[in-house]
């Protein structure tokens, strides 16, 4: 504001020494702070251009932060599966490489390996980094799988997987053939039938075929897939009849009797009679005993594996399936297990969506990534059921036929462990993960150097240099001192001293 | 001619400097008092009735240059006004913050992205989400004191008003007394006016500070006194008496208004004598000035900070509450057109049509209004430039809607409302006249778990129902003072799992980002048209997003308070140099005072040697 008094002695320059001590204070503050300005006015024209700096700044910031959560978490996942992988891979190993030698009463040191597995792949689903669950799904705060002592021998009143598959067993065994009912002579001809159609249980009966000179065979047919062999005449030694049966873990099983014409049969033989009729009366009894035995073999041991499924394929939509009974070896259908009467494996979220859709997260502008997953996902599932299921079957080594369900229940858990041909596999779940990573990766770094220039235009903005404040600080110094002098000159010459 | 005629000469030498002293010594008392001007004695050679030459002193001339005063009268209205308006705006700057600073709005408006970025990455976490309500709450707080700050700066302005137009009459009332002292001493021929002359001077560049007003001086030597606009304040009769009635606090509802029933804010008007009032706001009388500055701030610059303010929280509470439906396009009868849902719809929520016409792309934003008497909206009601606004009473139901929209649009379309509260949209079929290009609508989403994304965070905390829809009804549009009003929806901070469980049943994991990821996304992405951008200058909207519009009212207010901030340093210097101007013709320079007293001790000491020098003749006559 300029002077109000009209006075001549404005021949001192105050306004212009207060200017130049009040640049003085400001060049001084821009030292200090470093910053060219104080307020937003003072900025003038480079506002815009330092709030969209500053907008970028921290957006980059932002995604710096996020990133670098999410890819801990990556890591994490890819740790985990890698666990998983190993712990599979060597359950697997251990089924195929295995001879049947009991060492703890009633299992094998490969189902010992087996246990170790499922233990280690139960901890790697349930990791978690600051309480969030990396394999639950949307569920993020809860742990996905229950703990596998919980998931084998149940937990509280809820049933484990063991007991699942020992009502499964029963139910599929029947009354020791499999849910057949014996097999019935009548003259010539040998019948064979299911105990009834419609349930999930034992034996189906798929085909029958012959090479026995003479005899004739039918079916299957009806609701019981009933099939018949009618011996018409003798056969010759080393002919065959062969009854394909199908099992409940959808594997098949080929029942063969080779006709022998003297001894005693032994396994998967039957002796030709005096007459046609003594010959398809043996085949009866010969039938029967295969039966039995085959019920006791590959069908107890397809009848875990379908126990895992009912045990292990579960989702939000569908919890896990028990047998509707007791009487369980009369069983005729599934039902839904409640959530108090059996273990749910999986307590994540398990929608019908996609699992990886289940976390997303921006990384960039307009650049989302998803990276959830689910532990109840086709290939972990398959993993860790394969393992428990390995794990909880019992051996006793005075059982004749133990050494035989041993190798069906080893090569079923070997075979089936890598997946067949169109089904998710472990290393599907990991190329996933591994893309968001590089992504993520790449997007970080990318960042980071964005991230430097825009902190250096901020700079070049906002900033001050402070070789460029120092000199004007000296200069305006030496301005302000010279001005100082000047006036205090002027201010004592007067014509008042002089008359 | 005698040696008494030398004497009496003398003597009149003697008196003449005896003034001339006095004037001096005037001078160098007065060097450094405001408003006086330097004073010289004028003489004039006398003839007395012997013919004798005497001097005699005719007037006490003041050293004024009237070019320079008139000029600086003109150029003191602009400073004054320049100044007021910079020291107002510096206020206002500072509001804002320092740049990049933790209290600047647009790092508010950052750090809250930020919280939300960190929701949609960990939603589970109790962590981020109490982040992201706080990071939320700091901003509609930091709107709030804002807006509190700028109603108190107004409540200022209206109380500079007042104190200013009480000073205008004190200024009018000095200038009367001194300038009818003036005329009755010119008429009497006194020699030495110049005290009077000073007083009356000052008292006019005051008052010229304060309104722009031009004086001129008539042949009597007194003074009439006019605004620029032309309202006479002074003219020899008694001055004019101006008025203001404040009202104080001042709230972001009340505007000036030329209608005192709609006015909140004082007014500036002019007393006459039968009591009557003439408002002079209304008049636009005052152009310049202090007190015009003030009313610019009140009425003008301030309201409209408070408008930008309004529209960062409107656009806060909208983006991330709004649920967009869009129409599902229906042909019945050989016509096209479009079928919408607006169940759910609250007032002041915009249903927005499209369409072709032979004059080119129109589009009709059709608002609900829930209270009649605020119809018929103007189109300047939303920000979007070219769109029709149509009100529309919803208080009849779907039918009545049909009928209004029917009614708003004409015969070449057709109305019809199909069932429920969908309302269908045809065109006028083979005709071609017309082609509907889309039909969509933003509801406000009033549910907490509404099974969308959509989140009504913040809310209205001075409104029953809480709702933030921009409402217009009796009460005002409700986004003005918005900016005052908005806070945290007190149910999402009792319960901050509604970050993220967008519906109750069947309940949302965690986990989920469905919610998180929306707010994300409508907070960084959505676009909007904002009505405030102030400093625009040609009256577009700016259309963006929150933070780029938050970006461009820090940029428009810097700039407008760079611009005040030089305007005023250029006004200053304008003014300096006319002062100086003045003050070389009108200031005491003791100096120049000093020469003066030596001339006039030489002269006194010559007189007095001519007294001498007639007294020894005279002794020496005698002697004879």
């Amino acid at each position: 504001m300029a002077i109000s008094s009209l006075s001549n002695r404005g021949s001192i320059p105050i306004d212009m020494l207060l200017g130049l001590r009040s640049q003085l204070d400001v060049l001084q503050r821009q030292l200090g702070t470093e910053k060219r300005a104080e307020t937003h006015a003072e900025l003038g024209a480079d506002v815009a251009l330092s709030t969209r700096y500053r907008a970028k700044l921290a957006a980059l910031d932002s995604y710096e932060a996020s990133n670098t959560i999410l890819s801990t978490r990556l890591s994490l996942m890819q740790t985990s599966l890698e666990r998983i992988t190993k712990a599979a891979t060597d359950t697997k190993s251990a089924a195929v490489n295995s001879s049947f030698t009991i060492v703890n009463g009633n299992q094998t040191a490969q189902q010992i390996t087996a246990r170790g597995n499922l233990d280690q792949m139960v901890a790697a689903l349930n990791v978690d980094i600051d309480g969030r669950f990396l394999f639950s799904g949307r569920a993020t705060d809860t742990q996905p799988v229950a703990t596998s002592d919980a998931i084998l021998n149940g937990i509280g009143g809820q049933a484990g997987l063991k007991q699942v598959i020992e009502e499964r067993r029963q139910a599929d065994l029947g009354d020791g053939l499999g849910r057949l009912a014996a097999p019935v002579l009548a003259g010539n001809t040998v019948s064979l039938a299911q105990d009834a159609g419609g349930h999930p249980f034992g034996f189906k009966i798929k085909s029958i075929g012959t090479t026995l000179a003479g005899a004739s065979v039918a079916g299957p047919m009806g609701a019981t897939n009933a099939v018949s062999v009618t011996v018409a005449t003798q056969p010759e030694a080393g002919q065959t009849l062969s009854v394909t049966l199908g099992l409940p873990d959808g594997t098949e099983t080929t029942v063969t009797l080779t006709a022998i014409a003297g001894g005693t049969p032994g396994e998967g033989q039957f002796q030709i009679g005096a007459t046609a009729a003594d010959t398809a009366a043996n085949l009866q009894a010969s039938l029967q005993t295969a039966l039995g035995r085959e019920a006791k073999t590959s069908l107890t041991a397809a009848s875990a594996l379908a126990a895992g499924n009912d045990f292990f394929q579960v989702d939000d939509a569908h919890p896990p399936m028990r047998i509707d009974g007791p009487p369980f070896a009369s069983a005729t259908a599934l039902r839904a297990a409640t959530a108090t009467d059996t273990v749910r494996w999986y307590g994540g979220e398990g929608g019908s969506d996609a699992a990886r859709s289940t976390a997303s997260a921006t990384i960039d502008d307009n650049v989302g990534v998803s990276y959830g997953a689910r532990a109840n996902e086709e290939a972990l599932t398959r993993s860790v059921k394969l393992a428990a299921v390995f794990a909880a079957a019992q051996f006793d080594a005075a059982d004749p036929t133990a050494a035989d369900r041993y190798d069906a229940l080893r090569f079923r858990i070997s075979g089936a462990m890598d997946g067949a041909a169109g089904e998710q596999k472990i290393a599907g779940i990991a190329a996933e993960i591994a893309g968001t990573q590089t992504a993520v990766k790449s997007t970080q770094e990318r960042g980071r150097v964005d991230r430097n220039v825009v902190a250096t235009l901020i700079d070049g903005v906002e900033g001050i240099s402070k070789e460029e404040v120092g000199i004007k600080i000296l200069a305006l110094q030496t301005r302000l001192q010279a001005s100082y002098q000047a006036t205090a000159i002027l201010a004592r010459l007067s014509l008042v001293d002089h008359i | 001619m005698g040696l008494s005629t030398a004497l009496t000469t003398a003597l009149t030498g003697l008196q003449a400097s005896t003034y001339g002293l006095s004037v001096v010594s005037s001078n160098v008392a007065n060097a450094d008092t405001p408003g006086y001007a330097r004073r010289r004695a004028v003489t004039e050679p006398g003839v007395s009735d012997n013919g004798a030459t005497s001097v005699r002193v005719t007037e006490v001339a003041r050293q004024v240059d009237i070019f320079v005063q008139r000029q600086l009268r003109v150029e003191n209205g602009s400073a004054g006004y320049a100044t007021e308006l910079a020291s107002y705006y510096q206020r206002l700057d500072a509001l804002y913050g320092t740049p990049g600073g933790p209290t600047a709005l647009d790092t508010m408006i950052n750090d809250v992205r930020n919280a939300l970025q960190g929701l949609a990455t960990t939603p589970e976490s109790p962590t981020t989400r109490a982040g992201a309500i706080n990071a939320a709450r700091t901003l509609a707080t930091q709107l709030n004191g804002l807006s509190a700050d700028v109603q108190a700066m107004r409540s200022d302005t209206e109380e500079a008003i007042g104190a200013a137009v009480k000073r205008v009459n004190t200024l009018l009332e000095t200038i009367a007394g001194a300038d009818k002292q003036i005329v009755t001493e010119t008429a009497r021929g006194s020699v030495d006016i110049s005290s009077l002359l000073d007083q009356r001077d000052a008292a006019i560049d005051e008052l010229s500070r304060l309104i722009d007003v031009r004086a001129t001086v008539d042949g009597n030597g007194g003074i009439n006194i006019a605004t620029n606009s032309g309202l006479v304040l002074y003219n020899g009769r008694p001055p004019a008496k101006l008025g203001f009635d404040p009202q104080t606090p001042v709230t972001a509802n009340d505007r000036y208004s030329a209608d005192p029933a709609a006015r909140g804010v004082g007014t500036i008007f002019l007393e006459a004598g039968d009591g009557s009032r003439v408002d002079l706001l209304a008049m636009g009388a005052i152009r310049s000035g202090q007190i015009a500055a003030l009313v610019d701030m009140r009425d003008n610059v301030l309201p409209g900070a408070q408008a930008q303010l309004d529209d960062i929280a409107a656009q806060l509470a909208d983006s991330l509450s709004r649920r967009d439906v869009a129409g599902t396009a229906v042909s019945s009868g050989g016509r096209d057109g479009f079928d919408i849902d607006l169940t759910g719809m609250q007032p002041g929520n915009i249903a927005r049509l499209t369409y072709t016409d032979a004059t080119g792309p129109k589009t009709v934003s059709f608002v609900r209004v829930d209270d009649p008497s605020v119809l018929p909206l103007a189109n300047s009601h939303t920000a979007e430039a070219g769109d029709r606004v149509v009100g529309i009473d919803f208080s009849g139901g779907p039918a009545s809607v049909a009928a209004q929209i029917q009614a708003a649009l004409g015969g070449s379309f057709q109305v019809a409302n199909p069932g429920g509260d969908t309302i269908r949209i045809l065109d006028d079929g083979a005709a071609n006249q017309v082609t509907i290009a889309g039909l969509t609508a933003g509801i406000t989403e009033t549910q907490l778990q509404g099974g969308s994304g959509a989140l009504p965070l913040f809310i209205d905390a001075g409104r029953v129902p809480s709702t933030y829809s921009r409402v217009v009804d009796a009460a005002g549009d409700q986004k003005v003072g918005f900016a005052a009003r908005i806070a945290i929806n007190p149910a999402v901070t009792a319960d901050p799992s509604l970050l993220v469980a967008y519906q109750g049943s069947p309940a949302v994991p965690s986990g989920d980002t469905t919610r998180p990821a929306f707010l994300l996304d409508r907070f960084v992405n959505d676009q909007a048209s904002f009505v405030s951008n102030a400093g625009d200058g040609v009256g577009r909207p700016f259309t963006g997003t929150i933070a780029g519009f938050t970006r461009q009212v820090l940029d428009t207010q810097a700039n407008a308070a760079a611009r005040a901030s030089s305007l005023k340093t250029g006004q200053d210097v304008v003014v300096d140099l006319l002062q100086k101007k003045s003050s070389e013709v009108s200031g005491v320079n003791i100096d120049r005072e000093m020469a003066d007293l030596l001339t006039l001790q030489q002269a006194y000491s010559a007189n007095a040697r001519v007294i001498t020098a007639v007294k020894e003749m005279i002794d020496l006559l005698l002697r004879v």
